[in-house]
């Protein structure tokens, strides 16, 4: 090879990186009962119902969180956007909820079983990527 | 007090035997129910269990000059949280062993303790969410301060207490409290007013302990979680106050304030406490006071830094002989979020250079577990 198209090669390495780098990653949405009243929530109130500092809706029904399973892909991004924490973060506070509370954290399930049971469940509140989203449940949209 | 112990842990039982009894059915209408069958997620215990199961194990090494007879000291301990909420219900305990009891903290011993080990229970309650802002507990509680709250080994950043705590306001009560949280935006309320009797069997004076056992305890505490458009994941700003009224009828009383400040991998602890002790027509015979502040920070997702400065005076009389500072400089890493291992460095300053400043290493392995 001469050294221009050494050049060229090492181009495209550098673009092709830099392009899997950039590429959008998957997006979630956060998902409720569809008789559910809200059609928005500003993100820190999202994040209460997630962080269990707020157990019921206003009209009486239980929340019911659900988080998803830590190998999730979106997690993480769910957990830096709406709860402000990392994942490492996130586990501290539940151990801290734990022991000083006696509250454990939402269960952790796939983003499929997350779907099917807020559709059952008029309290119930989850989050799953955009992909997954169907009509048996209703968008929340979150407000910053 | 035996009769109040023996009403708390049997409480304690019947809520558990309650526990179990709501398990089973929650089981059954479950299976009664359209999928997907999954637990309620309020409910996370194990449905073959009945109640919520966590602790830590903690291993503490120390190595003083203060300790004439011994430069070094181990303490191995552990504690066990069993909880269950059952609709609006949430039961909490916490039970504690320790093998080194004379750092210990108070509690409700469950058998005599021995030179080298006490068992003990130290919380107890039952909590009724009639709302997110009027909640009822009773049972055996903490004394609100944030240090004795969230005090646990698996979350601290540092081996030690800061002086401070359990040297100021009381440790714990038997009795009740009605709190909650309100939020608007990002920011919010939290309140909780307490009353009952002091658990502190005695208090420790310059020369001389007072028994305090029978001491009616009656506080409030105020937490301002002050909203920052999320330029802090946590702003909050409390205030607290206690009354105490032991059997000389010579009343305490307590204030506090505390600041709690994280952003981003910063994170800023805070406390100042200050007791008028035996207050008569409105003069002390003495203060005691103290306060620390603790900065840290997330050097990566595993591992902390964390420096500490704090002080108490334990008798404005005596001041030169019962004031205590400490400086510390400390590492906490986490490999995962259940397993800390902790190394401090502490240089401690006895009030007004009556001895000359020491200097102390701490370190602790720290193991949090939870079933299922």
């Amino acid at each position: 090879m001469t050294r221009r198209q050494y050049l060229r090669l090492a181009a495209g390495v550098v673009w092709a990186s830099h392009r899997a780098r950039g590429s959008p990653q998957e997006k979630f949405v956060v998902i409720v009962h569809p008789s559910n009243q809200f059609d928005a929530l500003s993100r820190s109130k999202v994040s209460y119902l997630f962080l269990r500092k707020v157990s019921r809706w206003p009209w009486g029904a239980e929340v019911a969180a659900l988080d998803l399973a830590e190998d999730e892909p979106i997690r993480r991004d769910f957990a830096r956007q709406v709860l402000l924490m990392t994942a490492e973060q996130l586990a501290e506070y539940w151990i801290d909820q734990r022991t000083t509370r006696g509250v454990s954290p939402p269960l952790q399930v796939r983003a499929a079983a997350a779907k099917l049971w807020v559709a059952a469940r008029p309290g119930g509140i989850a989050y799953i990527p955009l992909s997954a989203l169907d009509s048996t449940v209703k968008v929340l949209r979150m407000d910053s | 007090m035996k009769w109040l112990q023996l009403k708390i842990l049997g409480l304690s039982m019947a809520v558990a035997m309650l526990g179990w009894a709501q398990g089973t059915q929650q089981t059954v209408d479950q299976q009664g129910q359209a999928p997907p069958a999954l637990p309620a997620p309020e409910a996370a215990a194990s449905p073959s269990f009945p109640l919520e199961v966590a602790g830590y194990v903690n291993f503490r090494y120390v190595n003083n000059d203060a300790f004439q007879d011994r430069n070094f000291y181990r303490e191995y301990s552990a504690s066990l949280f069993l909880s269950k909420t059952a609709g609006r219900w949430r039961f909490h305990s916490e039970f504690n062993a320790d093998t080194q009891p004379e750092y210990d903290s108070e509690g409700i011993h469950l058998f005599p303790r021995r030179p080298s080990l006490s068992v003990k229970l130290d919380n107890a309650f039952v909590n009724y969410n009639a709302r997110d802002w009027l909640q009822l507990q009773a049972g055996f509680l903490f004394i609100p301060a944030y240090w004795r709250t969230h005090r646990y080994q698996s979350t601290t950043l540092t081996v030690d207490e800061p002086a401070v705590d359990q040297n100021v306001f009381p440790t714990a009560l038997k009795g009740g409290a009605i709190h909650g949280d309100k939020y608007w935006g990002d920011g919010g309320v939290s309140y909780m007013a307490y009353g009952g009797v002091d658990q502190l069997s005695e208090f420790q004076e310059s020369s001389h302990s007072v028994q305090t056992e029978r001491s009616q305890v009656i506080g409030g505490k105020l937490i301002f979680h002050v909203p920052s458009r999320q330029f802090f994941r946590t702003f909050d700003v409390a205030v607290h106050r206690l009354h105490r009224t032991g059997a000389d009828d010579r009343p305490d009383e307590f204030y506090g304030v505390e600041l709690h400040l994280s952003k981003s991998r910063f994170e800023v602890l805070g406390e100042y406490a200050h007791g008028s002790m035996n207050v008569v027509d409105g003069v002390r015979s003495y203060i005691r006071q103290g306060y620390y502040v603790q900065p840290s920070y997330r050097i990566t997702p595993k591992l902390f830094g964390v420096v500490r400065y704090d002080r108490l005076d334990r008798d404005s009389r005596y001041a030169d002989q019962n004031g205590l500072a400490r400086m510390l400089a400390g590492i906490t890493y986490r490999p995962i979020p259940a397993i800390s291992l902790k190394a401090e460095v502490n240089r401690y300053q006895p009030g007004l250079a009556r001895v000359p400043a020491y200097y102390g290493v701490t370190t602790s392995l720290v193991w949090f577990f939870n079933l299922p």
